[in-house]
């Protein structure tokens, strides 16, 4: 399915960088730092499980920023913050703007392990989600423009009989269209295929 | 004789005559003979006209009375002569001449006009018609003469001949008129004023002698104006009638500008001996330019006059003898005398004795100098005294001898009450700009000396000399305590001082005044009805009177008050108040600058603390930030090694390896404390050459407001004068106030005794400058130097950063901050400052 989860540190101290990294590793998981944030917006994005430790203050762009930049081009890689001084103001808005956490250095090992280990399982989820979603609408183009219209009308509470005087075919011809997008779908109910059609009129918000 | 008389009829006895012939036929031829005869000789005898009969030798054989009475001679005497022996000399040729051709009978008779020689020798002119009476019968030829005597006729008309010479040769136009209106001689000079010629009258000599129809004048006349001809008719024909003449002014054509002058005419009659006129003779003058000369005279008379009588000077004229001869009206008004009253008489006689001895005094002085002179005179008017300025001048006549003395008065009362008071108004205001001077001279020194109390103080003393007064304060306003309160006093105990520490009501002078923003004065406190609640105290003090004067700032805030009180009941004097004013609005300025300036400090200190403070913020900041990497780095190796324990899973390398980025970040960590501490330990932000009595001084100014109402007292003895240091003037004055603040706080607690806060300034042995602040507080115990370290403090809400950082601003300053207690009780602190910059 998806790759090993890969955590990415972004954070201009190197000894920050390389402290982190090896506070990191020593729960299993992968860790890649980069200095700036535009050194991670240059690299490719790996469809692996991914979360951000990013620090607040950073040379160029600031961690805030870089939070709006992502969300701007839709990058739906969670952030744990980081700060060597924090203030108020500035972890409210982290949070508003969607971070996992925000930490202050030095912080608690097992605070920054706990928030990575969110960070993942939301990335995770979001990506399960998304592959959910992009199955269903494959599976959907597979039906044919007629199945596509019964699935519709099928869902919006109207019976076969009224469908097939809509469509002007046979109740039999629905019902056959019926059957076989609810194949297609992979529907096991009636309920199965509203709620699946629901997911794909208005895919749900990826976040945590 | 009796021939002749036989030849003449003679007279007949009755007085009537008859006819001859009537009378001849009644008579006998003898009888009548003798009645002619008789009558030729009565008409021979009584003829008036001399009559003779001489025979041809010339021998006189008969002459009347009137022949005898011409010459003088007796009829016998007459008798021995011949008419050639009596005619005058020169005549005698003519007349022989004329007897010859008589003779031969060349003429029948002659007219001669010759002179006789009287008896006596004297001449006699007579015109004599000589006639031949040839012989008949008996009777031989004879001459028979008759005599007129023209004596008188000759002589008139010789006379009127010389003046008809005389006439045609004087200036002016000239002529002659008969008795009954007829010209018969004009002069040249008529011609030439009248255009007509000689020659027209030559040839018309009847139009031009012609007299004139009834009441129209003669031809003479022509020339009159047309409006003057009834009026010169009626004079004219007037005066032939009564041969008395004319004269009059009318207006004649001039020929020669061909306009009309006015022309003067006199004629007067020429008599005879019998009194009888035969002749008018008149000039006519052109009176023409005399008149305009008279009228421009008058005109400039009429102008003079109006302007001596009309000068609003008083102006006079006297003679020699210092009597008036003329005064003008405002003469007459001003002295009040009238022209009857002045005319003529002297300045004694109408004035006062001592002014007239004065004029006189000066008239004479004029008179001796005979140039024009001025005087100071003092006259007595109506209303009162005045002063004149006299300018008396001396008129000359024609000889170049004074005759008379002018004067033109000018009164100067006004002008001189003017300049006396100009005078006095000016020493009034030179000594008030003396004042001025003196005060704005005093006021920018003190300013100079930036010295708030000494200002006050200075002000006080200066009010209490001016108004002689004998105690004064000055009392600020407190805004806060909407109350003034005492800043500077002199003279006053403490009971007065604690009574009115803080006045709010209106019943005092100054409560009263502060209400009412205005000056009050209580001339008496024991009669001010409102001052009631406080005579006590006045009568303790021992003032009776007191005066309070509103300080005001510009804008008309209340910012203090300042008043004088005196021992005796008193109203200091317009003059006293104005200057009291004076200093007032000096003091209200000052006060006003001070508080601007006090205002401004504390604004800048603010600011620079609150500049500070954001640096420091950021300071913070940015250490935090340092230091915090490091140790993340630190905390994360250590739990991470931690971690790599407990799962038995830590290798020595990867131990070793972290211990060593432990130890690095460690350092690094120190480091960044390191620079950081460096950073603020370096040279401070300015450096300036300071005097640090003028920072203490501020910051005494700064806290007066504290100190006041903490009462806290201050003593300084701040060595003047003291070498400046080099250093940061908001950093020192933060150290100082932060020593004065601490000590008002240390004292906050005591009670039973003076709060004294104690400041000198010194140089100490190694020639820094020490500055030392003590207190009368509670001390700071045995272990002075603990106070210094960073949060330490003793007020409830104190961050006790005060005093540490003191000792880093000092310290950077090159300079020692310490405490020891102070005796008997309270704290002192001590710094030294260098006097160039020694940074550690």
């Amino acid at each position: 399915m998806t790759g090993a989860p890969v955590v990415f540190v972004i954070d201009d101290d190197p000894s920050v960088r390389t402290s982190l990294k090896f506070l990191i590793s020593t729960v299993g998981l992968q860790v890649e730092s980069f200095d700036s944030a535009e050194a991670f917006l240059r690299g490719k994005l790996p469809d692996r499980p991914s979360c951000l430790v990013l620090d607040v203050r950073l040379h160029g762009m600031s961690g805030l920023d870089f939070q709006r930049e992502l969300t701007a081009r839709s990058l739906c890689i969670p952030i744990v913050f980081i700060t060597g001084h924090g203030d108020i103001p500035m972890s409210v808005r982290a949070m508003k703007a969607g971070a996992v956490e925000f930490l202050t250095k030095p912080f608690r090992d097992q605070d920054l392990l706990d928030a990575i280990r969110i960070a993942l399982e939301r990335d995770q989820a979001r990506r399960d989600q998304e592959k959910n979603a992009t199955e269903l609408q494959q599976c959907f183009d597979s039906l044919t423009p007629r199945e596509q219209e019964v699935v519709s009308m099928v869902v919006s509470g109207m019976l076969n009989k009224q469908i097939a005087g809509q469509l002007g075919t046979a109740e039999n011809t629905v019902k056959v269209h019926r059957s076989r997008a609810m194949a297609k779908m992979h529907a096991q109910s009636l309920a199965d295929l509203v709620r699946m059609v629901e997911k794909l009129k208005h895919p749900s918000p990826n976040t945590a | 004789m009796q021939s002749w008389l036989r030849l003449l009829p003679r007279e007949s006895a009755s007085a009537g005559f008859g006819t001859y012939d009537e009378r001849l036929q009644t008579l006998s031829k003898e009888d009548r003979a003798r009645e002619n005869d008789q009558r030729w000789r009565t008409a021979f005898e009584n003829s008036a006209i001399g009559i003779t009969i001489a025979d041809f030798e010339g021998r006189f054989f008969a002459a009347n009375s009137a022949f005898l009475n011409m010459l003088g001679y007796t009829e016998s005497e007459l008798y021995q002569l011949t008419f050639v022996d009596v005619t005058y000399e020169e005549d005698r040729k003519e007349n022989l001449e004329l007897v010859r051709e008589l003779k031969e009978g060349a003429r029948q008779s002659f007219q001669i006009e010759k002179r006789y020689y009287r008896k006596d020798g004297t001449l006699v002119w007579v015109r004599n018609n000589g006639a031949l009476c040839p012989g008949m019968g008996e009777v031989e030829p004879f001459w028979f003469g008759i005599v007129e005597d023209i004596t008188q006729r000759n002589r008139v008309e010789q006379e009127l001949r010389s003046q008809i010479e005389v006439l045609q040769n004087i200036p002016a136009a000239a002529w002659t008129v008969t008795p009954d209106g007829r010209c018969d001689f004009v002069n040249d000079f008529f011609l030439d004023a009248t255009g007509i010629s000689r020659e027209y009258i030559q040839s018309h000599p009847d139009a031009w002698s012609k007299s004139g129809d009834g009441d129209d004048l003669p031809p003479l006349f022509s020339g009159l104006s047309p409006q003057e001809r009834d009026r010169v008719a009626r004079l004219f024909w007037d005066g032939i009638r009564t041969g008395e003449g004319w004269a009059f002014e009318a207006r004649y054509f001039h020929a020669s500008d061909g306009t009309y002058h006015r022309y003067f005419e006199r004629a007067v009659p020429l008599r005879d001996c019998q009194g009888r006129v035969f002749r008018f003779v008149g000039t006519r003058t052109d009176i023409e330019p005399l008149k305009r000369a008279q009228e421009s005279l008058s005109e400039s008379e009429t102008r003079l006059e109006a302007f001596f009588e009309n000068s609003p000077n008083l102006v006079f004229l006297k003679d020699r003898q210092g009597r008036y001869l003329h005064v003008n009206k405002e003469f007459k008004r001003a002295l009040r005398v009238t022209e009857e009253q002045i005319k003529g008489k002297r300045d004694d006689e109408i004035f006062s004795w001592e002014q007239a001895a004065t004029f006189q005094t000066n008239d004479r002085q004029v008179l001796e100098a005979g140039v024009p002179m001025e005087f100071e005179e003092v006259t007595v008017q109506e209303d009162g005294l005045h002063t004149s300025i006299v300018h008396k001048f001396p008129l000359l006549n024609a000889e170049g001898e004074i005759n008379a003395i002018g004067g033109v008065v000018t009164d100067i009362t006004e002008r001189k009450r003017a300049e006396k008071e100009l005078l006095s108004l000016r020493d009034e205001l030179a000594a008030e700009l003396t004042a001025m001077t003196r005060l704005h001279e005093f006021s920018i020194h003190l300013l100079g000396t930036q010295e708030f109390q000494l200002v006050l103080e200075k002000v006080l003393d200066a009010i209490i000399a001016l108004q002689n007064a004998d105690f004064g304060n000055i009392q600020l306003y407190n805004p806060e305590t909407q109350a003034l309160e005492i800043v500077a006093q002199r003279g006053f105990q403490q009971d007065f001082l604690e009574h009115f520490r803080s006045v709010r009501d209106s019943v005092a002078a100054c409560g009263r005044a502060m209400k009412l923003r205005e000056r009050v004065i209580i001339a008496d406190v024991e009669t001010d009805s409102e001052f009631a609640p406080h005579r006590h105290i006045a009568a303790s003090v021992g003032f009776r009177a007191v005066q309070s004067t509103p300080l005001l700032s510009r804008g008309g805030a209340i910012l203090g008050m300042l008043s004088t009180h005196f021992r005796r009941p008193h109203r200091p004097s317009l003059r006293d108040l104005r200057f009291t004013d004076l200093y007032a609005r000096h003091a209200a300025e000052i006060l006003e600058r001070k508080q601007a300036q006090q205002l401004l400090q504390m604004t800048q200190m603010e600011l620079a603390r609150v500049s500070r403070l954001t640096t420091m913020g950021e300071l913070a900041a940015s250490i935090a930030h340092e230091v915090n990497q490091p140790l993340a780095a630190v905390t994360n190796y250590s739990s991470a090694c931690l971690r790599l324990l407990a799962e038995g899973n830590l290798k020595p390398e990867i131990l070793r390896r972290a211990l060593e980025e432990i130890v690095a970040d460690g350092t690094r960590a120190s480091a960044v404390i390191a620079r950081i501490r460096a950073l603020i330990q370096k040279a401070p932000s300015e450096r300036n050459q300071l005097d640090i009595n003028e920072i203490i001084q501020e910051m005494l100014d700064l806290t007066g407001r504290e100190l006041y109402e903490n009462r806290v007292e201050i003593e300084r003895q701040l060595t003047k004068p003291i070498p400046c240091v080099l250093g940061d003037r908001v950093e020192l004055q933060q150290v100082i106030l932060n020593l004065i603040m601490n000590g008002i706080e240390a004292m906050t607690a005591v009670t039973n005794r003076r709060r004294l806060l104690w400041v000198q300034t010194q140089m100490d042995e190694s020639g820094n400058v020490l500055i030392a602040v003590r207190d009368s507080g509670s001390g700071i115990g045995l272990d002075a130097d603990r106070i210094f370290t960073p949060f330490f403090t003793t007020k409830a809400n104190g961050m006790g950063m005060g005093l540490s950082i003191s000792r880093s601003l000092i310290e950077a300053h090159g300079g020692r901050l310490w405490a020891t207690p102070n005796s008997p009780e309270g704290a002192a602190f001590y710094f030294t400052l260098p006097l160039t910059n020694g940074s550690p």
